[in-house]
């Protein structure tokens, strides 16, 4: 189990994305980043899967940091899973899912069996043993996303970050993956996820992240986090802060002015 | 536990077995058809010979098959799988089912590197084995590097942008080429010779000064044949899961390079088989690189061994250039390829 530190990240394109972005994700917990469009939500996940090298500041794997690792090594610690995009090749779902064991092969080396041990385990998780031998091309949007999470687990780090994994899901299956990642950090994973659905991220998440205009505008138990005063800072939209009839959350109503 | 498929594990014999099974034949075909056509029985009678007598005592089909037909079968061959290795690699890296050493004019660098070898005489040895595959690699890896870049910077990563600079590249290093053909005074016959691309004339020499570039480079894609598959997904995926994209992909160009460098300083340029044959395998083995590499190389040296066989009987005695053949399928298939291309996946 390993946490995973934001320490003063700085980072631009033609104008600053972000600014002094620090904080800490504990082992073992799920957290939600959240914040409006632009506010460099993406941005941060690629520098914590060092795409993006930040001009300041670095990211720490338990105290060590990446900057100090190999992308291999990285990706011994930290999966990633991007946002939906459309792929090059059309592998089947059990090949695509083998490539999370790369970061563990040497170069010559072939696949073991603890390698294989790994794939099954984390496609036995996310529930797509039954479609293995399929094309990717031919997946549903539901089914792609376990088949890119699946992926991600078999690379057996103590590290899943996610940039809006629920994007194109429909409700049932939003909610399912979100109980699947929360599972998966209560048997230990730091998971990150940037969510935009700030509803499913108060019920799902243990702790929330609110970024905007490149800083962390607030972070904290749901509880802490969602109040109209800092929806309205973040999104600039009115919202009335209620509970939810069941689950001991807040949950946010949007007023139409 | 079960965990890997037998119906998969079967599936891949088949699909490992087939092609070689097939390009067996070609050659068989191709040692017994030509100018003089050997009989099967005759064939065994041949092949008798070839082991037991010493060559003084050998009849002339013996001779033939010995001394032309299997030293320019093998390398057409070899010719045929190294560009279709060259083509797989190029169409993975680039995320791209239409680049191939030929259309990107990486041929074409190739061929100014080897002609400029031609004609300065050049005779220093790198390897032992003569100065124009080194220069036709040097032409080959700048011509890589430049369409790569300028389609990158004109266009991002579109089919439209790395065709036009690859088309550009192409004609302007042949227009080099051609000056460099009209310059030439009395160094010209071999030049044209070569320049016209196939087989003909090819000899054991040859088959040897190629086989360690294209050994060492389809050794090296092998290799690198995981990470080839993960950045044939996309860049961000191969990144994502430890590989470094920048470095891989620099050594596997290399690679292609010097695979299409080693067949054009033999064989001229032959065009579309790295294009062709690759989405040939594709539809076989799939796009996993693991089984797309070999079944490539199988079907790029049965393809090629075919046109040759095609294009040395069909106007028999005289000889069709292979490049000609060909192009007859590469061309058409070229064209359905774009006319398919609505989707942006391979």
């Amino acid at each position: 189990m390993l946490s995973l530190q934001i320490s003063n990240i700085s980072f631009s394109f033609d104008k600053p994305v972000l600014r002094g972005v620090s904080t800490v994700f504990a082992a073992g917990s799920f957290s939600g980043i959240l914040g409006p469009n632009g506010a460099g939500k993406s941005t941060l996940v690629k520098i914590m899967s060092r795409w993006y090298r930040p001009e300041k500041g670095d990211i720490f794997v338990g105290n060590k940091p990446i900057s100090s690792l190999t992308q291999k090594e990285i990706a011994r610690n930290i999966a990633v899973v991007e946002q939906e995009q459309s792929y090059g090749a059309d592998v089947s779902v059990e090949e695509m899912v083998s490539l999370g064991r790369l970061p563990h092969q040497s170069l010559l080396g072939e696949e073991s069996y603890e390698d294989r041990l790994h794939v099954r385990k984390a496609m036995e998780r996310t529930g797509i043993l039954e479609f293995t031998g399929r094309r990717i091309s031919t997946l549903s949007g539901g089914e792609k996303q376990r088949t890119r999470i699946a992926t991600a687990l078999a690379q057996n780090t103590s590290i899943l970050i996610l940039d809006e994994p629920t994007s194109h899901l429909d409700i049932k299956h939003q909610a399912e993956l979100l109980n699947l990642l929360r599972t998966l950090a209560h048997d230990g994973l730091t998971v990150v996820a940037v969510l935009h659905d700030i509803n499913l991220a108060a019920l799902f998440c243990d702790r929330l992240i609110i970024l905007a205009g490149g800083k962390i505008l607030t972070e904290g138990s749901a509880e802490e986090v969602l109040t109209s005063q800092a929806i309205a800072a973040a999104y600039g939209c009115n919202v009335e802060v209620v509970r939810h009839p069941r689950e001991e959350v807040p949950q946010i109503a949007l007023l139409r002015r | 536990m079960e965990i890997a498929s037998r119906k998969s594990i079967k599936r891949e014999w088949v699909f490992s077995a087939l092609p070689l099974g097939i390009l067996v034949v070609v050659i068989l075909l191709s040692l017994a058809i030509g100018a003089v056509t050997i009989s099967p029985a005759r064939f065994s009678f041949v092949f008798h010979q070839l082991l037991t007598l010493p060559q003084a005592e050998w009849g002339y089909e013996t001779v033939i098959v010995w001394q032309l037909r299997l030293p320019r079968t093998l390398l057409a061959a070899a010719v045929g799988a190294a560009l279709a290795s060259a083509g797989a690699v190029l169409q993975g890296l680039l995320h791209n089912g239409m680049a191939d050493s030929h259309v990107l004019g990486v041929s074409s660098g190739a061929s100014l590197g080897a002609s400029v070898a031609m004609l300065l005489g050049l005779r220093f040895s790198f390897l032992g084995l003569g100065a124009i595959t080194p220069m036709a690699f040097i032409g080959s890896i700048i011509t890589l590097i430049i369409v790569v870049s300028i389609s990158r910077r004109i266009a991002g990563k579109s089919t439209l942008g790395l065709l036009l600079a690859g088309i550009a590249m192409n004609s302007f290093l042949s227009a080099i080429v051609s000056l460099l053909v009209y310059f030439s005074g009395e160094r010209i016959h071999p030049l044209i010779f070569w320049l016209m691309g196939g087989f003909s004339a090819r000899n054991w020499y040859h088959l040897f000064a190629i086989i360690p570039y294209l050994v060492g480079g389809y050794f090296l894609i092998h290799v690198y044949h995981r990470y080839l598959t993960a950045i044939s997904l996309s860049d961000a995926t191969a990144h994502n899961l430890g590989v470094n994209v920048e470095r891989v992909r620099l050594i596997l160009l290399c690679c292609s390079a010097l695979l299409t460098a080693a067949s054009v300083a033999v064989s001229g340029g032959i065009g579309f088989v790295g294009l062709m044959i690759p989405h040939i395998g594709r539809i076989f083995v799939g796009h996993n690189y693991r089984l797309l590499l070999p079944t490539s190389a199988l079907c790029g040296a049965i393809f090629l061994t075919a046109a040759d066989l095609l294009a040395r009987t069909i106007i028999r005695p005289a000889e069709l250039p292979v490049g000609i053949i060909t192009a007859m399928f590469g061309g058409p298939f070229f064209l359905f390829l774009l006319a398919k291309r609505r989707k942006e996946v391979l």
